[in-house]
């Protein structure tokens, strides 16, 4: 009666509250009953589904979202700084690695500092080891092993929003 | 016509000054014209009879205030040093003209006229070797370009490499590649194909021989032509596109991230996703249910002992009667030792009495500390009972001043 990995689905999604992405088996099973898991989190929590072709998460009604704010501000100055090295966000975000160490130094060296430093989950060394420990729980992560991680494609969601900005920004302009 | 030297004369005068002229072709490249100052800042340290030799080689030439390289002399200069302005599509349509009236030229080309046809098919041979080598200039020179923006080696804002990225799509790149899409019946690679369908025919059946064998090298060339646009196309749709487009793409991302962080705290966020704490049931309900039961089996066995101790109810032991002691501590406040004067009233007023009944007597201001007043000395002093010696402190107990006037009115 209801799809192969329903409970997986429903825990992942509205327990765990974390993305479900491309290579997982839920993930598959989740497109192919979207319409069903669109009415079914609409219906039972008044929860809306957003599903796009390589992640899926249920959006929050909260539009002041603590954690959103921190991952924010964490991917911001993340692509500033890979800008400032020259290297290729996107390309980076989507198919490289992030040894803890080495984005430890962007941040620590980033002219955004003081943002940091004002974002209680991201202050400090130690904060931020629990904030990875959040984006994997979150599955906005993938830990590799204890030095290393990826990132899942549910970065892009947050890659959006900030394009939307630009785009809303330069409409403005005109 | 160069009048005062040999053509090999001229181009050892070019490999002796070439840097000044590559300089030269540069400034052109970018200004499209080099200006009189330009110039005189660019020659500062170039001696007057090389100066003067540029002009009378017939490398460059004056247009009112300003100075130009002669056309062949910039053509050459951009195939030796690889460094072009692409050309503007419009500027590539115009072969489109010329090679459909050359095209139709020769169709309609009466028999018998072979010298006219024969210099028509040389013009559009060298019209197509032209074409191709212009496209795939701009090719070269546009994805140098984009390449060049990608790495920002001008450190262009972020808003300027959106900018310049559009201009090269939509100025540049999108319509060149209409032009090389074979697919479309109105681009130039179209007419070049249906040309060679026509050459091809003409080469084998064409009654004349030497129109045959014109025809036979234009169709080696447009054979050879298609496949160098096929390349181009490629590297536009392919490569190109891709490229600008993720580029332009980027730049968005960064600017939008850049404008967050200037109102990190102030800005609207996107909505993400919360924990939801409605798992009433979940796999370990089961065992946490079952540990939750044992301690009733347990004190099962604990209640079945106490009950064979149990004797008949009786009403003074099982009430304890605490207005009683209220009133009677009130009538008699202030009491100097508390704890003294309860267990004085335990043995005064209980059958039984036990230690449970004691510390029952004493709660009676402390569940009413609102009413009294505490006072500790700092001694400690001992209350026997039964079974246990209390060390308790000595306490002054007395009504608040508050309830004492409020219970007096």
């Amino acid at each position: 009666m209801y799809p192969e990995y329903h409970r997986e689905i429903t825990e992942a999604l509205l327990m765990d509250a974390r993305f479900l992405v491309e290579g997982e088996p839920e993930f598959t099973c989740l497109r192919e009953n979207l319409d069903f898991y669109q009415q079914f989190f609409e219906a039972s929590f008044g929860l809306s589904l957003l599903c796009q072709s390589d992640y899926a998460f249920l959006q929050s009604a909260r539009d002041n979202d603590t954690l959103s704010r921190d991952i924010c501000i964490f991917l911001g100055i993340l692509c500033y700084e890979m800008d400032r090295e020259g290297k290729n966000i996107m390309e980076e975000l989507s198919f490289s690695t992030f040894a803890y160490e080495e984005v430890e130094r962007l941040l620590e060296l980033s002219s955004y500092r003081e943002v940091l430093e004002a974002t209680k989950s991201l202050r400090d060394g130690s904060s931020r080891r629990n904030f990875y420990h959040l984006l994997a729980r979150r599955r906005l992560i993938d830990k590799i092993d204890d030095e290393v991680f990826r990132f899942t494609p549910g970065h892009k969601y947050f890659l959006d929003f900030a394009r939307g900005i630009a785009q809303g920004k330069s409409e403005e302009e005109e | 016509m160069i009048l005062k030297a040999d053509p090999d004369k001229v181009l050892r005068f070019v490999v002796e000054n070439f840097e000044l002229v590559r300089t030269l072709y540069l400034a052109q490249l970018a200004d499209n014209v080099i200006s009189r100052e330009q110039f005189n800042a660019l020659t500062k340290h170039t001696g007057d009879i090389s100066i003067n030799r540029l002009f009378e080689y017939k490398l460059l030439t004056e247009q009112y205030d300003d100075i130009r390289l002669n056309e062949p002399v910039r053509a050459f200069l951009a195939f030796l040093i690889s460094e072009f302005k692409p050309l503007l599509p419009s500027e590539l349509e115009k072969y489109r003209t010329s090679f459909s009236e050359l095209f139709t030229a020769i169709q309609e080309c009466p028999e018998g006229e072979h010298p006219i046809l024969l210099e028509q098919l040389e013009a559009l041979y060298d019209e197509v070797q032209r074409f191709l080598e212009n496209v795939e200039n701009n090719t070269g020179q546009l994805l140098r370009e984009t390449q060049h923006l990608k790495a920002n080696k001008d450190k262009m804002e972020y808003g300027d490499r959106i900018r310049r990225a559009r201009h090269l799509i939509e100025y540049y790149i999108a319509p060149l590649n209409t032009i090389l899409n074979l697919q479309h019946s109105e681009s130039i690679a179209s007419l070049l194909r249906e040309i060679s369908a026509y050459a091809n025919r003409e080469r084998l059946l064409h009654g004349y021989q030497l129109a045959r064998d014109r025809f036979g090298q234009l169709h080696e060339l447009l054979r050879g032509g298609n496949e160098r646009i096929l390349r181009q196309s490629r590297i536009l749709s392919r490569e190109l596109l891709p490229l600008i487009e993720r580029l332009q793409t980027e730049s968005e991302i960064l600017s939008g991230w850049i404008f967050f962080l200037e109102r990190a705290f102030r800005h609207e966020v996107p909505s993400f996703t919360t924990r939801s704490y409605r798992n009433f049931f979940g796999s370990s309900t089961g065992a946490n249910v079952a540990l939750f039961m044992e301690q009733f089996d347990q004190r099962k066995e604990a209640i079945l002992l106490q009950e064979e101790e149990l004797t008949a109810v009786d009403r003074h032991e099982v009430l304890f009667d605490r207005q009683l002691y209220v009133e009677s501590l009130q009538e008699q406040l202030p009491v100097n030792d508390f704890f003294g004067w309860c267990r004085e009233h335990l043995y005064q007023n209980e059958p039984q009495p036990s230690t449970e009944r004691f510390l029952k007597i004493c709660s009676i201001v402390f569940e009413d500390s609102e009413h009294y007043e505490a006072e500790f000395t700092g001694r400690r002093i001992d209350i026997e009972l039964e079974d246990f010696i209390f060390h308790v402190p000595e306490v002054k107990v007395s009504m608040k001043p508050e309830v004492r006037s409020a219970k007096s009115e």
